[in-house]
């Protein structure tokens, strides 16, 4: 029953920000503001994110096909598609769901429980145009431009850790990213980071509008975010696999 | 300089768009400035070629599969995007072939020799190869069968000549071993037994031809002595000769002076009249004798048989 309660005032929440999306003139500024927080301060960390799981996965790749009768050219092919497909989109979305989710939760929250969110209410203000769109929307644009960063430092991380350890050349690894490239692997990269942003960003949006109980709930709200942010984009990574491969 | 949201928002926008572009065309493998080759080829089937295989023109790396279609009449078609400077003539043919045992499959271009060259789009001959691998695992049943076959009728062979050499053969067998053992045994005992002979026989051989030798060594002084004497007698012989020559060369000389009628014997010999003489002489005879005989009386008239004895 509290499933059901929660998935309706979630839905709730969602409609209300839908319906409120035409009032552009209310959250122009505040978008750009969430766009700004949301992808552009989050690069540094997501080149970092990219480079090193690129890197690492090269590294083990090559550890754990050392004794294997394949061409070197196969683990350039297992770190860039695992990369495209599921590395880029789902450790970004991670590192996002703690770094923007909980920022998100946490400024909503605290504006919930200082009684921001009712006086922008009784100002005659839409709060959640004002509030939630900007950074609903600012998940769902960011979300794939830094997937993009993620995947091509990434891939950029692997080559130059097969080139520097030694292990894997360069040019054997582009052999086997490039053999085994297929487009439809990075527009599903694409719509899995176009999810996961959504999903951080509403769930966030959603547990800090409707926090309550002071700075416990302030907190207790980041966590439910950043926890709950994590699951979905786990169960949604399952999801989509499932229904689209 | 302070940027604003907005020209932040932008920049970052921008550059994802940009590397995403370049980066999907990079693994693509489409150049990334300016429009490549684009040509078809199409196969038999196209096991093992995915989009995004590579293309080969003489071992070097020309280009990628772009896209695989299956056409109507069940073949598959397959555009490649080629990115080389160097045309590529009308006739080559698109051979799809795996470069080793456990590389994937890539299509290799062997260029033909037209002056024409393929335009863009156009369709080249396409030939699909069957790798080792493929071919062993078609005919590798069968090849498994023959090998089988090979070995069981190996072992059909042996088992029979198992059965063939038997006890009974072998003992047979080794009977003949045996017998043959003991004949050059034999053999051995018979040369050696006569050895003794043998020896002796060759010895007397020598001995034989050593006095043959001493003979002819001390006999030779006499020999010379005998050749000497019929030299000789030669000699002699030779003086005898000559006096026979002498001889009938007289003989000679009487006969001529007989022939020119010389002497008592020449005219004998020469003169035909005694020859006449005795010729009538003796006709006359026989017309005596004859009348003799035929009366007898006239001649006996005046004889007497009495008278006459």
């Amino acid at each position: 029953m509290y499933a059901l309660k929660e998935l309706g005032k979630y839905t709730t929440l969602l409609y209300q920000a839908l319906r409120s999306s035409t009032e552009f003139g209310t959250y122009r500024k505040n978008l750009f503001h969430e766009l700004v927080k949301v992808g552009y301060d989050s690069v540094p960390i997501i080149i970092l994110v990219g480079i090193f799981t690129g890197s690492v996965m090269t590294l083990q790749s090559a550890y754990q096909l050392e004794f294997a009768f394949i061409p070197l050219s196969t683990i350039g092919a297992i770190v860039s598609e695992s990369i495209l497909i599921e590395l880029a989109a789902v450790i970004s979305g991670l590192v996002l769901a703690g770094k923007v989710g909980a920022r998100v939760a946490t400024e909503l929250g605290t504006m919930r429980v200082s009684e921001q969110i009712d006086a922008l209410e009784s100002m005659g203000f839409n709060s959640v145009s004002f509030l939630v769109v900007p950074r609903v929307l600012a998940g769902i644009l960011m979300f794939p431009v830094l997937y993009i960063v993620a995947s091509v430092f990434g891939i950029g991380g692997g080559l130059a850790a097969g080139y520097f350890s030694g292990s894997v050349p360069p040019a054997d690894f582009l052999k086997g990213a490039r053999m085994f490239f297929y487009p439809w692997n990075v527009v599903f990269g694409f719509l899995k980071s176009f999810v996961f942003g959504f999903i951080i960003t509403t769930v966030a949006c959603y547990k800090g509008y409707y926090a309550k109980g002071g700075a416990e709930g302030v907190g207790r709200a980041t966590t439910e975010a950043t926890v709950m942010g994590c699951i979905y984009i786990l169960l949604a990574d399952f999801i989509l696999a499932a229904l689209l491969l | 300089m302070k940027l604003s949201n907005e020209v932040k928002v932008g920049i970052t926008v921008l550059l994802a768009v940009v590397v995403a572009i370049v980066g999907f065309r990079f693994m693509r493998d489409i150049p990334i400035f300016r429009q490549s080759m684009e040509i078809s080829a199409t196969f038999d089937r196209a096991d093992g070629i995915s989009s995004g295989s590579l293309v080969y023109i003489q071992g070097v790396r020309v280009g990628s599969v772009n896209r695989i279609a299956l056409t109507p009449e069940t073949r598959v078609n397959i555009r490649m995007r080629i990115d080389t400077d160097v045309p590529i003539p009308r006739g080559s043919i698109a051979r799809l072939t795996s470069l080793g045992i456990v590389e994937g499959k890539s299509i290799v271009i062997e260029l033909g020799t037209s002056d024409q060259f393929v335009e863009f789009g156009e369709e080249i001959e396409g030939i699909y190869a069957e790798t080792m691998m493929e071919v062993l695992g078609q005919r590798g049943e069968e090849l498994g069968d023959d090998v089988s076959n090979a070995i069981y009728e190996l072992n059909m062979f042996l088992r029979q000549l198992n059965e063939t050499l038997n006890d009974d053969a072998r003992m047979t067998l080794n009977e003949t071993l045996n017998n043959v053992s003991s004949t050059t045994g034999k053999v051995a005992e018979i040369l050696e037994g006569k050895q003794q002979e043998i020896d002796t026989a060759i010895e007397s051989g020598s001995r034989m031809l050593s006095q043959l030798d001493t003979l002819i060594t001390d006999s030779r002084p006499q020999v010379e002595a005998l050749m000497e004497t019929i030299e000789k007698n030669i000699a002699e012989l030779e003086g005898v000769r000559i006096e026979l020559e002498s001889a009938a060369s007289n003989f000679n000389e009487i006969l001529e002076k007989i022939n020119r009628g010389e002497g008592t014997i020449g005219l004998l010999v020469n003169d035909p009249s005694m020859y006449e003489n005795l010729d009538s002489l003796t006709i006359e005879l026989n017309n005596l004798i004859k009348g003799i005989n035929e009366n007898p009386g006239r001649y006996l008239r005046h004889m007497s048989i009495i008278d006459i004895f």
